[in-house]
Protein backbone atom coordinates (compact mmCIF):
# COMPACT_ATOMS: atom_id res chain seq x y z
CA UNK A 1 0.00 0.00 0.00
CA UNK A 2 2.76 2.41 1.03
CA UNK A 3 4.84 1.48 -2.03
CA UNK A 4 1.86 2.04 -4.27
CA UNK A 5 1.41 5.50 -2.70
CA UNK A 6 5.11 6.16 -3.13
CA UNK A 7 4.96 5.07 -6.82
CA UNK A 8 2.16 7.60 -7.40
CA UNK A 9 4.10 10.27 -5.49
CA UNK A 10 7.28 9.51 -7.43
CA UNK A 11 5.61 9.68 -10.86
CA UNK A 12 4.07 13.07 -10.00
CA UNK A 13 7.39 14.30 -8.57
CA UNK A 14 8.95 13.75 -12.00
CA UNK A 15 6.57 16.28 -13.51
CA UNK A 16 7.24 19.00 -10.88
CA UNK A 17 8.87 21.94 -12.60
CA UNK A 18 8.77 24.60 -9.88
CA UNK A 19 9.17 24.58 -6.13
CA UNK A 20 5.48 25.50 -5.89
CA UNK A 21 4.63 22.33 -7.89
CA UNK A 22 6.62 20.38 -5.33
CA UNK A 23 4.90 22.12 -2.45
CA UNK A 24 1.50 21.27 -3.96
CA UNK A 25 2.54 17.66 -4.40
CA UNK A 26 3.69 17.41 -0.76
CA UNK A 27 0.44 18.99 0.45
CA UNK A 28 -1.60 16.43 -1.47
CA UNK A 29 0.39 13.21 -1.30
CA UNK A 30 2.77 13.24 1.64
CA UNK A 31 -0.03 12.17 3.97
CA UNK A 32 -0.34 8.85 2.09
CA UNK A 33 3.25 7.95 2.91
CA UNK A 34 3.10 8.43 6.69
CA UNK A 35 0.76 10.02 9.17
CA UNK A 36 1.41 13.49 10.63
CA UNK A 37 -0.36 16.69 11.53
CA UNK A 38 2.54 18.85 10.32
CA UNK A 39 5.73 17.96 8.45
CA UNK A 40 8.83 19.69 7.28
CA UNK A 41 11.45 18.63 4.76
CA UNK A 42 14.64 20.67 4.79
CA UNK A 43 17.45 20.40 2.29
CA UNK A 44 20.75 21.67 3.67
CA UNK A 45 23.66 22.44 1.40
CA UNK A 46 26.62 24.79 1.83
CA UNK A 47 25.10 26.18 5.05
CA UNK A 48 21.83 27.11 3.32
CA UNK A 49 18.48 25.58 4.09
CA UNK A 50 15.71 25.11 1.59
CA UNK A 51 12.58 23.36 2.61
CA UNK A 52 8.93 22.66 2.50
CA UNK A 53 6.51 22.54 5.37
CA UNK A 54 3.23 20.80 5.11
CA UNK A 55 0.39 21.71 7.42
CA UNK A 56 0.04 25.05 9.14
CA UNK A 57 3.43 26.30 8.10
CA UNK A 58 3.86 27.69 4.59
CA UNK A 59 6.65 27.09 2.14
CA UNK A 60 10.03 27.75 3.64
CA UNK A 61 12.30 30.05 1.73
CA UNK A 62 16.07 29.92 1.61
CA UNK A 63 17.59 30.51 5.00
CA UNK A 64 20.83 29.83 6.78
CA UNK A 65 21.53 26.97 9.16
CA UNK A 66 21.54 29.55 11.99
CA UNK A 67 17.82 30.07 11.42
CA UNK A 68 16.81 26.46 12.10
CA UNK A 69 14.69 26.06 15.20
CA UNK A 70 16.09 24.21 18.20
CA UNK A 71 14.73 20.83 17.23
CA UNK A 72 15.96 21.12 13.64
CA UNK A 73 19.35 22.41 14.76
CA UNK A 74 19.80 19.52 17.17
CA UNK A 75 18.74 17.06 14.53
CA UNK A 76 21.15 18.54 12.03
CA UNK A 77 24.02 18.62 14.47
CA UNK A 78 23.50 15.17 16.07
CA UNK A 79 22.39 13.47 12.84
CA UNK A 80 20.48 10.81 14.72
CA UNK A 81 16.71 10.26 14.79
CA UNK A 82 15.03 12.39 17.45
CA UNK A 83 11.68 12.02 19.23
CA UNK A 84 10.51 14.80 21.51
CA UNK A 85 7.33 15.65 23.34
CA UNK A 86 6.67 19.23 22.28
CA UNK A 87 3.61 19.52 24.48
CA UNK A 88 1.18 17.26 26.26
CA UNK A 89 -0.57 16.56 23.04
CA UNK A 90 2.18 16.90 20.42
CA UNK A 91 5.21 14.78 19.57
CA UNK A 92 7.94 15.69 17.10
CA UNK A 93 9.98 13.08 15.24
CA UNK A 94 12.96 13.86 13.09
CA UNK A 95 15.45 12.11 10.84
CA UNK A 96 18.58 13.47 9.37
CA UNK A 97 19.94 11.95 6.17
CA UNK A 98 23.41 13.37 5.78
CA UNK A 99 25.63 12.48 2.83
CA UNK A 100 28.44 14.90 3.75
CA UNK A 101 27.94 17.49 1.01
CA UNK A 102 24.27 17.82 1.68
CA UNK A 103 21.74 16.74 4.24
CA UNK A 104 18.01 16.28 4.36
CA UNK A 105 15.97 16.73 7.53
CA UNK A 106 12.57 15.08 7.73
CA UNK A 107 10.47 16.20 10.66
CA UNK A 108 6.95 15.14 11.56
CA UNK A 109 4.63 16.41 14.24
CA UNK A 110 1.90 14.13 15.48
CA UNK A 111 -0.85 14.76 18.02
CA UNK A 112 -1.75 12.34 20.76
CA UNK A 113 -5.25 11.74 19.48
CA UNK A 114 -3.83 10.50 16.15
CA UNK A 115 -2.99 6.89 15.63
CA UNK A 116 0.42 5.63 16.57
CA UNK A 117 3.02 7.01 14.15
CA UNK A 118 3.37 4.51 11.34
CA UNK A 119 6.10 4.63 8.75
CA UNK A 120 8.21 2.45 6.56
CA UNK A 121 11.93 3.21 6.76
CA UNK A 122 12.51 2.17 3.14
CA UNK A 123 9.78 4.54 1.96
CA UNK A 124 11.29 7.35 4.02
CA UNK A 125 14.72 6.75 2.52
CA UNK A 126 13.29 6.58 -1.02
CA UNK A 127 11.33 9.77 -0.35
CA UNK A 128 14.38 11.57 0.98
CA UNK A 129 16.56 10.43 -1.94
CA UNK A 130 14.07 11.44 -4.58
CA UNK A 131 13.40 14.81 -2.90
CA UNK A 132 17.12 15.34 -2.45
CA UNK A 133 17.68 14.73 -6.18
CA UNK A 134 14.82 17.10 -7.01
CA UNK A 135 16.21 19.80 -4.70
CA UNK A 136 19.59 19.43 -6.31
CA UNK A 137 18.00 19.73 -9.75
CA UNK A 138 16.12 22.88 -8.70
CA UNK A 139 19.33 24.40 -7.36
CA UNK A 140 21.22 23.59 -10.54
CA UNK A 141 18.44 25.02 -12.68
CA UNK A 142 18.32 28.15 -10.58
CA UNK A 143 22.10 28.52 -10.76
CA UNK A 144 21.85 28.04 -14.51
CA UNK A 145 19.08 30.64 -14.74
CA UNK A 146 21.18 33.04 -12.70
CA UNK A 147 24.19 32.48 -14.95
CA UNK A 148 22.01 32.89 -18.04
CA UNK A 149 20.70 36.14 -16.62
CA UNK A 150 24.24 37.35 -15.98
CA UNK A 151 25.28 36.28 -19.48
CA UNK A 152 22.28 38.10 -20.94
CA UNK A 153 23.25 41.17 -18.95
CA UNK A 154 26.82 40.89 -20.25
CA UNK A 155 25.48 40.37 -23.78
CA UNK A 156 23.36 43.50 -23.45
CA UNK A 157 26.41 45.42 -22.22
CA UNK A 158 28.48 44.12 -25.12
CA UNK A 159 25.72 45.04 -27.59
CA UNK A 160 25.40 48.49 -26.08
CA UNK A 161 29.17 49.00 -26.22
CA UNK A 162 29.23 47.65 -29.76
CA UNK A 163 26.59 50.20 -30.76
CA UNK A 164 28.49 52.96 -28.97
CA UNK A 165 31.70 52.02 -30.77
CA UNK A 166 29.85 52.00 -34.09
CA UNK A 167 28.28 55.38 -33.35
CA UNK A 168 31.70 56.73 -32.37
CA UNK A 169 33.26 55.34 -35.54
CA UNK A 170 30.46 56.90 -37.61
CA UNK A 171 30.91 60.26 -35.87
CA UNK A 172 34.68 60.11 -36.38
CA UNK A 173 34.15 59.15 -40.03
CA UNK A 174 31.94 62.18 -40.56
CA UNK A 175 34.37 64.45 -38.72
CA UNK A 176 37.28 63.04 -40.71
CA UNK A 177 35.42 63.58 -43.98
CA UNK A 178 34.61 67.16 -42.97
CA UNK A 179 38.20 67.85 -41.96
CA UNK A 180 39.49 66.28 -45.18
CA UNK A 181 37.08 68.43 -47.17
CA UNK A 182 38.21 71.49 -45.23
CA UNK A 183 41.90 70.69 -45.80
CA UNK A 184 41.26 70.05 -49.50
CA UNK A 185 39.44 73.35 -49.82
CA UNK A 186 42.29 75.17 -48.03
CA UNK A 187 44.84 73.47 -50.28
CA UNK A 188 42.93 74.63 -53.33
CA UNK A 189 42.77 78.13 -51.91
CA UNK A 190 46.52 78.04 -51.25
CA UNK A 191 47.14 76.91 -54.81
CA UNK A 192 45.02 79.80 -56.05
CA UNK A 193 47.05 82.23 -53.93
CA UNK A 194 50.32 80.74 -55.21
CA UNK A 195 49.08 81.09 -58.78
CA UNK A 196 47.87 84.61 -58.16
CA UNK A 197 51.18 85.63 -56.56
CA UNK A 198 53.17 84.06 -59.36
CA UNK A 199 51.24 85.71 -62.16
CA UNK A 200 49.05 88.49 -60.78
CA UNK A 201 51.63 90.15 -58.54
CA UNK A 202 54.97 89.27 -60.05
CA UNK A 203 53.84 90.02 -63.59
CA UNK A 204 53.27 93.80 -63.24
CA UNK A 205 56.38 94.04 -61.08
CA UNK A 206 58.41 92.26 -63.75
CA UNK A 207 57.11 94.74 -66.30
CA UNK A 208 58.26 97.65 -64.13
CA UNK A 209 61.67 96.05 -63.71
CA UNK A 210 61.74 95.26 -67.44
CA UNK A 211 61.07 98.85 -68.47
CA UNK A 212 63.78 100.00 -66.08
CA UNK A 213 66.15 97.61 -67.84
CA UNK A 214 65.08 99.10 -71.18
CA UNK A 215 65.78 102.62 -69.90
CA UNK A 216 69.18 101.52 -68.62
CA UNK A 217 70.17 99.72 -71.79
CA UNK A 218 69.06 102.52 -74.11
CA UNK A 219 70.79 105.01 -71.83
CA UNK A 220 68.12 107.50 -72.72
CA UNK A 221 65.78 109.78 -70.90
CA UNK A 222 62.42 108.29 -70.08
CA UNK A 223 60.07 108.86 -72.97
CA UNK A 224 56.35 109.53 -72.57
CA UNK A 225 55.42 106.06 -73.94
CA UNK A 226 57.70 104.36 -71.42
CA UNK A 227 56.32 106.52 -68.64
CA UNK A 228 52.74 105.56 -69.57
CA UNK A 229 53.66 101.87 -69.65
CA UNK A 230 55.35 102.20 -66.30
CA UNK A 231 52.27 103.87 -64.85
CA UNK A 232 50.07 101.09 -66.24
CA UNK A 233 52.27 98.43 -64.63
CA UNK A 234 52.20 100.27 -61.30
CA UNK A 235 48.38 100.43 -61.41
CA UNK A 236 48.18 96.69 -62.20
CA UNK A 237 50.51 95.92 -59.32
CA UNK A 238 48.47 98.09 -56.96
CA UNK A 239 45.27 96.32 -58.00
CA UNK A 240 46.87 92.91 -57.53
CA UNK A 241 48.01 93.85 -54.01
CA UNK A 242 44.51 95.15 -53.18
CA UNK A 243 43.02 91.87 -54.38
CA UNK A 244 45.37 89.90 -52.12
CA UNK A 245 44.32 92.02 -49.13
CA UNK A 246 40.60 91.52 -49.89
CA UNK A 247 41.04 87.78 -50.41
CA UNK A 248 43.05 87.37 -47.19
CA UNK A 249 40.47 89.37 -45.22
CA UNK A 250 37.59 87.29 -46.66
CA UNK A 251 39.34 84.10 -45.56
CA UNK A 252 40.20 85.48 -42.12
CA UNK A 253 36.74 86.88 -41.29
CA UNK A 254 35.06 83.52 -40.36
CA UNK A 255 37.94 82.81 -37.94
CA UNK A 256 37.85 86.27 -36.36
CA UNK A 257 34.10 86.45 -35.74
CA UNK B 1 67.51 86.63 -90.79
CA UNK B 2 65.67 84.95 -87.91
CA UNK B 3 61.96 85.38 -87.49
CA UNK B 4 60.71 85.87 -83.96
CA UNK B 5 57.13 85.83 -82.67
CA UNK B 6 56.22 87.52 -79.38
CA UNK B 7 52.98 86.32 -77.73
CA UNK B 8 52.05 88.18 -74.52
CA UNK B 9 48.72 89.75 -73.62
CA UNK B 10 50.54 92.75 -72.08
CA UNK B 11 51.62 95.41 -74.57
CA UNK B 12 54.40 96.47 -72.27
CA UNK B 13 56.00 93.02 -72.15
CA UNK B 14 56.08 92.89 -75.94
CA UNK B 15 57.45 96.46 -75.97
CA UNK B 16 60.29 95.51 -73.62
CA UNK B 17 61.20 92.40 -75.64
CA UNK B 18 61.03 94.28 -78.93
CA UNK B 19 63.28 97.03 -77.52
CA UNK B 20 65.84 94.47 -76.32
CA UNK B 21 65.81 92.65 -79.66
CA UNK B 22 66.12 95.93 -81.60
CA UNK B 23 69.26 96.72 -79.65
CA UNK B 24 70.82 93.28 -79.28
CA UNK B 25 69.61 91.45 -82.39
CA UNK B 26 68.68 94.09 -84.97
CA UNK B 27 68.86 91.53 -87.79
CA UNK B 28 65.89 89.48 -86.64
CA UNK B 29 62.36 90.10 -87.79
CA UNK B 30 59.88 90.52 -84.91
CA UNK B 31 56.11 89.86 -85.00
CA UNK B 32 54.30 90.69 -81.75
CA UNK B 33 50.80 89.64 -80.67
CA UNK B 34 48.72 90.42 -77.56
CA UNK B 35 46.06 88.00 -78.81
CA UNK B 36 47.26 84.34 -78.73
CA UNK B 37 44.49 83.10 -81.04
CA UNK B 38 45.50 85.69 -83.65
CA UNK B 39 49.14 84.64 -83.23
CA UNK B 40 48.23 80.97 -83.74
CA UNK B 41 46.29 81.85 -86.90
CA UNK B 42 49.41 83.56 -88.27
CA UNK B 43 51.79 80.79 -87.24
CA UNK B 44 51.98 79.03 -90.60
CA UNK B 45 52.35 82.27 -92.50
CA UNK B 46 55.12 83.68 -90.35
CA UNK B 47 56.72 80.29 -89.56
CA UNK B 48 58.95 81.77 -86.82
CA UNK B 49 62.32 80.32 -85.77
CA UNK B 50 61.42 81.11 -82.17
CA UNK B 51 58.27 82.01 -80.25
CA UNK B 52 58.55 83.91 -76.96
CA UNK B 53 55.35 82.71 -75.28
CA UNK B 54 53.78 83.99 -72.06
CA UNK B 55 51.95 81.47 -69.83
CA UNK B 56 49.28 83.50 -68.06
CA UNK B 57 46.88 84.95 -70.60
CA UNK B 58 43.08 85.19 -70.69
CA UNK B 59 40.92 83.01 -73.02
CA UNK B 60 43.87 81.06 -74.44
CA UNK B 61 46.86 80.71 -72.12
CA UNK B 62 50.38 79.55 -72.99
CA UNK B 63 49.59 75.89 -72.25
CA UNK B 64 46.51 75.98 -74.54
CA UNK B 65 48.72 77.46 -77.25
CA UNK B 66 51.27 74.66 -76.84
CA UNK B 67 48.56 71.95 -76.81
CA UNK B 68 47.07 73.34 -79.98
CA UNK B 69 50.52 73.37 -81.62
CA UNK B 70 51.01 69.70 -80.68
CA UNK B 71 47.55 68.77 -81.98
CA UNK B 72 48.24 70.43 -85.33
CA UNK B 73 51.82 69.13 -85.63
CA UNK B 74 53.51 72.52 -85.44
CA UNK B 75 57.06 72.13 -84.16
CA UNK B 76 58.33 75.73 -83.93
CA UNK B 77 60.74 76.26 -81.05
CA UNK B 78 59.28 77.99 -78.03
CA UNK B 79 60.81 79.94 -75.14
CA UNK B 80 58.38 80.25 -72.25
CA UNK B 81 58.48 83.75 -70.79
CA UNK B 82 56.67 84.09 -67.51
CA UNK B 83 56.61 85.99 -64.28
CA UNK B 84 55.84 82.73 -62.46
CA UNK B 85 58.55 81.30 -60.25
CA UNK B 86 56.27 78.37 -59.41
CA UNK B 87 57.85 74.90 -59.71
CA UNK B 88 54.53 73.55 -60.99
CA UNK B 89 54.77 75.72 -64.12
CA UNK B 90 58.42 74.79 -64.66
CA UNK B 91 57.61 71.07 -64.35
CA UNK B 92 54.70 71.37 -66.77
CA UNK B 93 56.98 73.00 -69.36
CA UNK B 94 59.11 69.84 -69.47
CA UNK B 95 56.16 67.97 -71.03
CA UNK B 96 56.55 69.81 -74.37
CA UNK B 97 59.64 68.85 -76.43
CA UNK B 98 59.62 72.05 -78.54
CA UNK B 99 60.21 74.23 -75.44
CA UNK B 100 63.89 75.21 -75.56
CA UNK B 101 64.04 77.61 -72.60
CA UNK B 102 62.08 78.70 -69.52
CA UNK B 103 62.74 82.41 -68.92
CA UNK B 104 61.52 84.12 -65.75
CA UNK B 105 60.58 87.81 -65.93
CA UNK B 106 62.18 90.27 -65.47
CA UNK B 107 64.92 89.11 -67.82
CA UNK B 108 68.01 90.74 -69.29
CA UNK B 109 68.47 91.49 -72.98
CA UNK B 110 71.25 88.90 -73.10
CA UNK B 111 68.83 86.18 -72.00
CA UNK B 112 66.85 86.72 -75.20
CA UNK B 113 69.93 86.83 -77.38
CA UNK B 114 71.28 83.68 -75.79
CA UNK B 115 68.21 81.63 -76.57
CA UNK B 116 67.83 83.19 -80.01
CA UNK B 117 71.37 82.11 -80.92
CA UNK B 118 70.67 78.58 -79.74
CA UNK B 119 67.94 77.93 -82.30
Amino acid sequence: MAFEAYARFSSRLASCITRQDLQNLLELHLKYLFNFSQAAICYVQDGKVQGHRVGKVNLMGSASVDQLDDFEAELFSEKIPLVREISETETARGWCFDSGEQGVLLICLTTSNEQTFLYNASILRLLVESLSARFKQFNLMEALDEKNEKLNGALQTVRFQHEEIHALARRQGVELAEKTKDIRSKNEELQQIVKFNAHGVREPLSRIMGIMNVIKITNANMELQELQLLEEACNDLDQALCQIIVRAETKLKPHLS
Amino acid sequence: MKRVMLVDDKDMSNFIMRKFLEIKAPDCEVFDFTDPEGAFAELDGINPDLIFLDINMPIMDGWDFLRKMAETNKHNKVAMVTSSTSEMDREQSSLYPNIVRYIVKPFQADDLVDVLESV
